[in-house]
């Protein structure tokens, strides 16, 4: 009998352990509040082209990173929020505006913004120290960033 | 007198196991014809390019929190790119659903001969399989089975594995293993079952308390694990979004309670059907054949507890899901399937021989058993002929060729698309045909849109196979093929 509750009792440490890595994940994924979320919640795993991009973007909530004025489809980005994230993220380039990440800045040069419930969506590119940022209308146009800014930057 | 009725008992098992051959070998049929969806691809993409702890990880944080289905995903021939060996994986399932079933017939059923112990069990599968709601989420959607038919099976191995385990002279770590694994897996199938496991994790040590009370130390540590499983789904980070879109009281109001209660109703009046009436009797045939040995735990049973039993906890296992999906008002085909199974295995292993032992211990088995049995026989024979219920909905669309026609597209389709693979060009670009029709029986949606309506689907299709663009000859736009073409 004491094996058994010996058993149990490793059981139970190791589910508690696999439950404590998903809060840890999930503090990160807490900022990812729609990862992929148009294709499905899922990440973007898309076609060999963006493969190797692939993981190195995310779709964010626009709130996360910055102020939404859905009116003209912007975003003031906030510098504090980015941080954040960059420091959630560790496997990822530390988002910032500055240029002192410059050597890895392709890294995690495009970021898709949603807001829901608006639906409004808006690719940010970072390119040489500036964000450019662009509305979209459909994740086909996502694609076709990626293509562009990838030829382009690397 | 009695040779006659003897005579025609035994006939009876034999019409109910050529009954249950055919239609156990039209399951295998439909096996042998289903095909993958685009949702299997895109869940395979994922374990495929993250490996499948990540991809576990990454589901259960974002997705929901069944985390046995979502290991599953990542542990399928899909994953290692094999789009054929999807079928072998059903089977696999339907296999396993009967052997599941076998084991618990020849431990509830002693000293039944094998013969009738393999009717039981054939027939119990096409009992279920007729009235389980849809084959297609119960059976030949994989990665629908993994919610749908897989806690099933944990279910029934754990009834074995406990048998055994209590029945167990001394309490041994070889027999605790298993259940407790099975235990656990079971719960992280389908937040369905989560009601089920709590109240058997509640009930179980006071009964055995008040009952066997020397059995109260090997059950204490199955219960902390049934709670430990519940908890790990309902403490799963992934299921918070699925209340995200709402406030917590929009989610339990009256309009849901009743919307839930009306549903149930629906089942419940489906659920009286010919294939229950001959459930009954032939939990009741096995029991008159075995040395029924649970008759002291039944006993202690009475008629409420058998109502609770069969009406509100089955009830109950409904409310995860009318809870988590507020604005759902239809009836929701899917949720019921783990509820009439459940049904079906208290039915079967539980209130017919209690009902027998407490009520009717010595119910003469009349000719008017006989006749009830061929009848009901008779007509549930019919109901498949005329194509109603799952299995004859089947039957009728093997008949049409549905099934051949539909088989034949796809595999057609991913033929042409793994040969893709290896064309070395600026751009791939595969014309497949858009399925216009399919056998409801065994498939259903997602799968390739036309013109990328939606855009999501086609693309688990390319990122699957590693192509650029997926289409349809009846599709009128290029749009996609121009936009990737002028950025390169």
């Amino acid at each position: 009998m004491k094996q058994i509750y010996f058993f149990t009792c490793l059981l139970i440490g190791f589910i508690i352990y696999i439950h404590f890595q998903q809060n840890c994940q999930f503090k990160t994924y807490d900022y990812l509040l729609s990862i992929g979320r148009d294709l499905g919640n899922r990440p973007l795993v898309s076609d060999k082209f963006d493969k190797k991009i692939c993981r190195n973007w995310f779709c964010f909530d626009a709130s996360a990173v910055g102020n939404c004025d859905s009116s003209v489809n912007r975003v003031t980005l906030d510098k504090g929020r980015m941080e954040l994230i960059g420091k959630v993220f560790n496997e990822f380039t530390i988002l910032t505006e500055s240029s002192e990440l410059s050597n890895d800045s392709l890294k995690i040069n495009l970021v898709i913004l949603k807001r829901n419930p608006i639906k409004l969506k808006f690719v940010l590119i970072k390119s040489n120290g500036s964000w450019i940022i662009d509305d979209i209308d459909n994740m086909e146009m996502v694609f076709q960033y990626i293509q562009f800014y990838k030829s382009k930057f690397s | 007198m009695k040779s006659a009725f003897s005579l025609t008992y035994k006939s009876l098992f034999i019409v109910y196991l050529i009954v249950s051959l055919l239609l156990t070998s039209l399951l295998l049929i439909g096996v042998y014809y289903c095909q993958t969806n685009v949702e299997d691809l895109e869940l395979a993409i994922y374990s495929r390019e993250l490996g499948i702890a990540k991809a576990w990880m990454r589901l259960s944080v974002t997705y929901d929190g069944r985390y046995f289905t979502n290991l599953m995903q990542g542990l399928n021939p899909l994953v290692y790119n094999s789009v054929m060996g999807y079928k072998w994986m059903v089977f696999a399932g339907f296999v396993l659903f009967n052997f599941a079933i076998f084991s618990v017939v020849k431990a509830c059923f002693s000293g039944v001969k094998l013969f009738y112990v393999l009717i039981g069990t054939l027939s119990f599968s096409a009992f279920y399989f007729q009235q389980c709601g849809s084959l297609a989420y119960a059976l030949y959607w994989m990665g629908s089975s993994f919610v749908y038919l897989y806690p099933s099976i944990f279910l029934l191995i754990n009834i074995v594995l406990f048998i055994a385990y209590v029945r167990s002279s001394k309490p041994k770590l070889i027999l605790f293993i298993p259940l407790a694994f099975s235990l656990f897996f079971g719960i992280g199938c389908s937040e369905l079952y989560l009601p089920f496991y709590l109240f058997l994790s509640l009930f179980l040590p006071l009964f055995i308390k008040k009952n066997y009370p020397d059995l109260l130390v090997r059950v204490i540590p199955l219960c902390l694990l049934m709670v430990l499983g519940i908890w790990f789904m309902i403490a799963s980070p992934g299921l918070g979004f699925r209340f995200d879109e709402s406030q917590l009281e929009n989610h339990l109001n009256t309009a849901i309670l009743v919307s839930s209660v009306e549903n149930y109703g629906i089942e419940l009046l489906t659920l009286i059907n010919f294939p229950f009436f001959l459930l009954i009797f032939l939990s009741a045939s096995l029991w008159k054949l075995s040395n029924w040995s649970f008759g002291h735990v039944f006993k202690s049973f009475n008629l409420g507890w058998i109502l609770f039993l069969f009406l509100v906890l089955p009830y109950l296992m409904s409310l995860p899901y009318f809870v988590t999906k507020s604005s759902q008002y239809d009836y929701p085909v899917r949720v019921y399937i783990p509820i009439v199974f459940v049904q079906y295995v208290l039915v079967f292993f539980f209130i017919i021989p209690t009902v027998l032992i407490k009520y009717f211990e010595y119910i003469k088995f009349k000719s008017i058993y006989n006749l009830s049995c061929s009848f009901f026989l008779f007509f549930f024979s019919i109901q498949i002929c005329i194509g109603k219920g799952q299995l004859g909905l089947l039957f009728e669309e093997l008949l049409n060729k549905k099934m051949e026609i539909f088989d034949t597209q796809l595999t057609n389709r991913y033929v042409k698309l793994e040969s893709s693979k290896s064309i070395n060009s600026e751009y791939v670009l595969v014309n497949c045909d858009t399925l216009k029709d399919y056998p409801r029986s065994m498939f259903t949606h997602p799968d390739k849109e036309l013109n990328r309506n939606t855009t999501k689907w086609n693309k688990f299709i390319e990122g699957y196979f590693g192509i650029d663009e997926i289409k349809a000859i009846e599709d009128t736009t290029n749009r996609f093929m121009f936009f990737k073409c002028y950025n390169k």
